[in-house]
């Protein structure tokens, strides 16, 4: 597997070919972009640049940009004559694609791959009258919009295309532009905008019949589905009406005359939608529009979210938006299985039923014609249009016996290959692997890109080596163990089970004799970690709360709080013992990780990223601040990146990221070096697929002559810093804002204040404290204080402080602020709504200082974390403490609460 | 006659040695600015002054970033302890180097001449422990001096040139050391600090100076800014030492002090600097005292005490040798009665209002009539202050 080309060319700066050159830019490759308009590209890039994050933002780092040199087709031309791979993304005609084809092959290196990200056009068409040499070179990527964030790369070659060529091709998508590579047979609108299109036309014209809202087409064609959290309507706003009328005009005029696409292709609508310019989100509407009153200004409800207006399938009409009654329960448990819900009449499944129906049916007629395997169409599905199961997969879940019988009872001919199913299911597990039944109806083995590892195909195969609820080890096989989060489905949140795993993990490798000798941490699905399980603690915060009997409630309450300080200590101690454990550990995120996930990160000795990773402290959002480790971690990072000296530039450096959560979130896994979270020689996979692999082949890199990392040095600005720190923070509060918007509210002015004592270094240090506390020596230090009326020594930069010291202070704070009202209130909201509360000023503005004068200090236990596993009586602790989080999350499961 | 500066009273804090990755400093935790405020607030306790009169903190610093920054003088003011007026009393942070809180005396001198119902602190601050020698974030544009910064900016290798240029042997150095570390453990012995040193957090001995010093001992330590084979002779032993300290002097007028019936500890009779290459800025005291004297109306002959700041052992031996090469040699036994820097520190910003509060002092002990104070400052300056001590004054005849 190799990305080792050197240079990529894009011509024409669209929407696609820049999306495309800031990929290549990401993947690391050289680029030049050109188009007919020589100031296009730049134009293109600053758009980029500038965009918020989101489909708009091409770069997962800005400094990406600075790969790219742009220029014009009819001048710089000469700039791809080094290029190892030319793409063509210019405006889709035939004519204007030949000429840029000849354009390029006069300059382009007589090696070069050419490339067309064509959607319509066949390759016969495009290469006609080329030379064969050219023909031998040329194939079809097509990427989707936006490049950098859809998966799906179609590739289709011709029979003249020489396989080597190609080879290098799905090597460059895969490992380089990190897509998912589906080949694909060359017809009209390939496999994903094929079945897609399909799918979206039928779902509208069986809605017009049956003068559906769209509201309900969409809560119906949902996730109940495997489709998209936004269905299929709002999907086509989101994806832009003028593409979905395009890939219907393409299969229109590309297929068959006795393809069924044109018995179910009712375009007018659409059609009318584009010439309207009602083209989706982009120009403000297209199904869905916001509602607006006479001024042009945007209604908004009494819950203060814009209000929405939806068209009317039948009048062509614009009305209010409502509420569908669909699917707002799990759909399963309310329907019992697919065929219960089918076979019974209702509206929901009178529309569901020939819509679905119609799609696989569709597919399974077509399947051999446009794509190589099985397998190919149901992850081109899944990675081009975000369907959590393919037309295959849906069958399966429907089962294929009930699917077959269904059709002909509703005396619809059986598609070929699903009477050579013979009731069988298309994917099944045997002897430990995953396989598919493929065109011959034969099973045979789910195949995988060279060098890709997933998780459940080790699941699959192997009894993992230990594990409960919510974490397990895996042997990844060549001595690397794999430790996976499995909390909440989804979530992957951490609580004391996890962190029970991660322990015996840590004694299991230290024991085997060199049976094991490197972990990766790794969690598959969409997300590593959203943090800390919030759910268990506000269960047991609700549950103190709600102790009778005044006395017996305070009692509740602190064993609560004896809790937490024990959660929190252990998380420290674990994470701690997982750094500085003699083997290496590398932490392999996709997508979120966040608090307490990014903490875990924060102490592996290095990180194999996916390619979109959104990771950060985001404890305050919560009323909190990182308890397991994460000031510590951070402020050494700041320290080590402090481009000014003095005490302040670390602290100020966490505190900014620390406080502003939602700024200092990276917005990819190369951000996230940039943002300090990743270590600087953390390794980026462009392929979230290879995250895996290339986690354990770091693991693997790191083993001979591995050591574990120093405990740094602290030198901190003490009660100054505090000061220092509180001034920026009360400006904010003061002169900052709206409270509900980003500005610091009262809340938050607390939050601040113990985040600022912990990351200062505190104020004071006791005799007691110095041994565990300061890096120095300890007589002196005892000496000194000694001499002293108040017996402690006051915290600067010139004291030297240990990480027991910033733990300590991360406990402390965190018990101080649990214990206010507030943070529970955040918790419970956050538990409860999935976002962050934002309280409204209170009517009596208190002064900063009164905010702080107010907060009730509280201290966690004395003691310091050793770096080593958990044994003795912390073990048995974490042990009890772990059972009672599974027996709760059961119970909380059970009720169908998680 | 005109209505001259006077000096009212004079404390300090103990001058204690800042931290080393080793051994923390006695006073290395103590904020600056909780250093200096309990030493000014003596001042207005002991003489009983009416806030409202004071006009202004002067205060010298080096260093004027981190805890130290943010106009540190007027931070004093507003520090809540401080019992200053903050609608009355304003706040100016000097960096003269080394001379900054003798030329804040000097400044309170030309303010009073403008308005004598004034009353001025006079002070200096310098937490070494926390903001180290040539500051946190050490910078320096490269059109000075040629981009050789070393060559001036690094005062041991300044001392080393005087002592080259003097032929001053090491033993010379360290004999003149020893002499600064019995003369201040024998002052303490005798109280002579007690009236002037406000203990901060029980530190009230400049634990700098070591009674047990010797040549012997001295001649063991390593050369610390070129090698012995080069000639070197300068060590961490005979120069003065990297402390934290704070120290202030109240000024008025003659006229507000009789006015007030406030005692006057001594006169201000002149004020003098000088500049001269950076590279032998340790012969700054030289021109500096020439000027003052002449403002004072005085000769070296008429100085009856001499505190003359030990930046080096080496660069004051230079000092001296230069006005005997002058023509006024000095009494060495004038010189240092309690020892200097060497022996107690040297908190840049704290060391000019030290040695001139603690010659009115030393005037007054001995009854002695005038005294020089003066000091060498980085990057080749030099400040003096010649001052009377009134009560050994002739009186006038009736």
């Amino acid at each position: 597997m190799t990305k080792n080309i050197k240079k990529v060319a894009v011509i024409g700066a669209g929407a696609m070919g820049s999306g495309i050159a800031a990929q290549a830019a990401n993947a690391g490759y050289e680029v030049v972009l050109l188009d007919l308009y020589p100031d296009s590209p730049q134009k293109a890039i600053d758009k980029m640049l500038k965009a918020k994050p989101g489909p708009d933002a091409g770069f997962m780092d800005a400094r990406n940009a600075k790969r790219i040199t742009t220029g014009g087709t009819e001048s710089d031309m000469g700039k791809i004559a080094d290029a190892d791979l030319i793409i063509e993304a210019v405006f889709e005609d035939l004519e204007v694609k030949q000429t840029t084809f000849k354009n390029i092959y006069k300059y382009a290196k007589p090696n070069a791959i050419i490339a067309s990200n064509t959607s319509t056009i066949q390759i016969e068409q495009l290469t006609d009258g080329m030379p064969d040499d050219f023909k031998a070179r040329f194939m079809n990527t097509h990427f989707f919009n936006p490049p950098r964030f859809m998966s799906l790369l179609e590739l289709i070659d011709s029979p003249q295309t020489d396989p080597a060529q190609f080879k290098l091709m799905q090597d460059i998508a895969d490992v380089g532009f990190g897509k998912k590579v589906i080949r694909c047979k060359d017809t009209p609108g390939f496999i994903a905008n094929r079945i897609g299109g399909y799918a979206i036309f039928r779902a509208i014209t069986e809605g017009t019949k049956q003068n559906m809202k769209i509201e309900d087409i969409d809560s119906i064609m949902s996730p109940a589905f495997g489709f998209t959290n936004m269905g299929l309507m709002k999907l086509s706003d989101f994806v832009g009406i003028d593409i979905m009328a395009h890939v219907g005009t393409n299969l229109e005029n590309g297929l068959a005359a006795d393809d069924h696409f044109h018995a179910i292709y009712e375009p007018a609508l659409v059609k009318q939608l584009v010439e309207n310019k009602q083209l989706g989100n982009k120009t403000g509407g297209g199904f869905y529009r916001p509602k607006l009153d006479d001024d042009g200004n945007k209604v908004k409800g009494d819950n203060g979210r814009p209000l929405k207006e939806v068209l009317d399938l039948t009048s062509g009409e614009y009305r209010d938006a409502g509420n569908s009654k669909y699917f707002k329960k799990n759909f399963k448990k309310d329907a019992g299985s697919y065929a219960k819900f089918f076979d019974k009449p209702s509206e929901a499944s009178d529309f569901a039923w020939p819509v679905l129906r119609d799609v696989i049916v569709y597919v399974m007629n077509n399947a051999e014609q446009i794509a190589y395997d099985v397998q190919s169409i149901d992850e081109a599905m899944q990675a081009g249009y975000n369907w959590k199961w393919g037309p295959f997969q849906l069958v399966d879940e429907f089962g294929v016996e009930w699917f077959t019988a269904r059709l002909k009872k509703d005396g619809i001919a059986v598609p070929d290959l699903l009477q050579k199913a013979n009731g069988r299911s298309f994917y099944r597990e045997h002897d430990g692997k995953k396989q598919v039944l493929d065109f011959a109806a034969e099973y045979t083995d789910f195949k995988r890109e060279d060098g890709v590892v997933k998780l459940e195909d080790i699941k699959r195969s192997e009894k993992r080596i230990i594990g409960n609820d919510s974490a397990s080890l895996w042997d990844l096989g060549d001595g690397v163990v794999g430790v996976e989060f499995h909390t909440v489905k989804g979530a992957n949140a951490i609580d004391p089970a996890v962190f029970e795993v991660l322990n015996d993990s840590i004694k299991l490798i230290n024991e085997s004799a060199g049976k094991y000798k490197a972990m990766v941490i790794y969690n598959e699905g969409n997300h590593f970690s959203v943090g800390a399980n919030l759910g268990l603690i506000d269960v047991f915060a609700k549950a103190a709360d709600k102790v009778p009997f005044s006395f017996l409630r305070n009692k509740a309450q602190a064993k609560l709080a004896n809790f937490v300080d024990d959660l929190v200590y252990t998380g420290q101690a674990v994470y701690k013992a997982l750094r500085e454990a003699p083997f290496p550990v590398i932490g392999a995120p996709n997508g979120m990780a966040l608090g307490g996930g990014c903490e875990v990160l924060l102490h592996c000795d290095s990180i194999q990223s996916g390619p979109e990773v959104y990771t950060g402290l985001v404890e305050a959002g919560v009323g909190i601040i990182p308890g397991w480790g994460g000031c510590a971690r951070h402020l050494e990072r700041s320290a080590a990146a402090a481009k000014v000296n003095g005490p302040m530039q670390a602290m100020a450096n966490s505190a900014l990221a620390i406080a502003q959560p939602m700024q200092s979130i990276s917005s990819s896994g190369q951000n996230a070096k940039s943002k300090l979270w990743f270590d600087k020689d953390a390794g980026v996979s462009m392929n979230k697929d290879r995250v895996l692999s290339d986690a354990k082949a770091r693991a693997l890199s790191m083993v001979d002559g591995y050591q574990a990392p120093a405990e740094p040095v602290y030198h901190l600005p003490g009660p100054s810093g505090q000061a220092s720190l509180n001034m920026q923070v009360d400006a904010m509060y003061l002169y900052g804002g709206d409270p509900k918007v980003a500005a610091v509210n009262h809340v938050d002015v607390g939050v601040m204040s113990c985040l600022g004592n912990t990351l200062s270094g505190g104020d004071y240090v006791t005799r007691d404290q110095v041994d565990s506390h300061i890096a120095g020596d300890s007589a002196a230090y005892k000496a000194l204080i000694d001499e002293r009326p108040d017996a402690r020594i006051e915290v600067n930069n010139a004291l030297p402080l240990t990480e027991a010291r910033i733990l300590q202070l991360e406990r402390d704070n965190f018990m101080t602020l649990f214990n206010r009202k507030s943070t529970r209130d955040r918790m419970a909201y956050m538990v409860a709504k999935n976002k962050p509360l934002r309280e409204d000023y209170p009517d009596e503005r208190p002064t900063p200082a009164q905010i702080r004068d107010e907060i009730e200090r509280k201290t966690a236990k004395q003691r310091s974390p050793d770096g080593q596993a958990l044994s003795g009586e912390e073990e048995v602790r974490l042990k009890s403490m772990s059972k009672l989080s599974q027996r709760t999350m059961w119970g909380l499961k059970k009720l169908g609460l998680v | 006659m005109t209505n001259r500066a006077v000096i009212i009273d004079y404390a300090r804090s103990a001058f204690a040695k800042a931290s080393t990755p080793k051994k923390p400093g006695r006073l290395s935790d103590v904020d600056p600015l909780d250093l200096i405020v309990p030493v000014i607030n003596t001042l207005i306790e002991r003489t009983n002054i009416d806030v409202k009169d004071v006009k202004k903190i002067l205060m010298g610093n080096v260093h004027q970033e981190a805890q130290q920054g943010l106009n540190i003088a007027r931070m004093a003011v507003l520090h809540d302890e401080c019992k200053l007026d903050n609608n009355v009393t304003g706040g100016t942070s000097i960096d003269r180097f080394c001379g900054s809180s003798l030329e804040a005396i000097a400044m309170a001198d030309a303010f009073l001449a403008r308005d004598p119902d004034d009353v001025y602190i006079c002070a200096g601050v310098q937490s070494m422990s926390i903001v180290p020698m040539s500051g946190l974030n050490p910078l320096i544009n490269q059109h000075v001096q040629g981009g050789n910064a070393a060559g001036f900016m690094n005062m041991g290798v300044t001392a080393e040139n005087l002592a080259e240029k003097y032929e001053i042997t090491r033993l010379e150095q360290d004999t003149f050391a020893v002499e600064s570390n019995k003369k201040t453990t024998a002052a303490h012995e005798k109280g002579h600090f007690k009236n002037e040193i406000v203990p901060i957090n029980g530190v009230d001995y400049d634990d700098g100076a070591r009674a047990d010093s010797s040549v012997e001992t001295l001649a063991n330590l390593r050369t610390a800014f070129k090698s012995v084979d080069e000639g070197g002779t300068v060590t961490a032993g005979n120069a003065s030492q990297v402390t934290d300290g704070a120290s202030a002097v109240m000024v008025t007028s003659e006229s507000f002090a009789a006015a007030n019936n406030l005692p006057v500890k001594a006169i201000i009779l002149g004020y003098g600097e000088a500049s001269l290459a950076p590279e032998i800025m340790g012969l700054g005291p030289v021109d500096a005292s020439k000027e003052a004297l002449k403002r004072a109306g005085l000769t070296m002959d008429d100085i009856d005490i001499v505190e003359l700041n030990e930046a080096f052992a080496a660069q004051s031996i230079a000092v001296m040798k230069e006005f005997e090469k002058q023509g006024h040699k000095i009494d060495p036994a004038k010189v240092n009665l309690d020892g200097g820097a060497i022996a107690m520190g040297h908190p840049l910003g704290a060391s000019g209002a030290r040695i001139v509060g603690h010659l009115s002092e030393v005037l007054q002990r001995e009854n002695k009539r005038y005294g020089l104070a003066t000091m060498c400052i980085g990057g080749g300056q030099g400040v003096a202050m010649v001052i009377e001590n009134p009560a050994a004054a002739p009186k006038p005849s009736v």
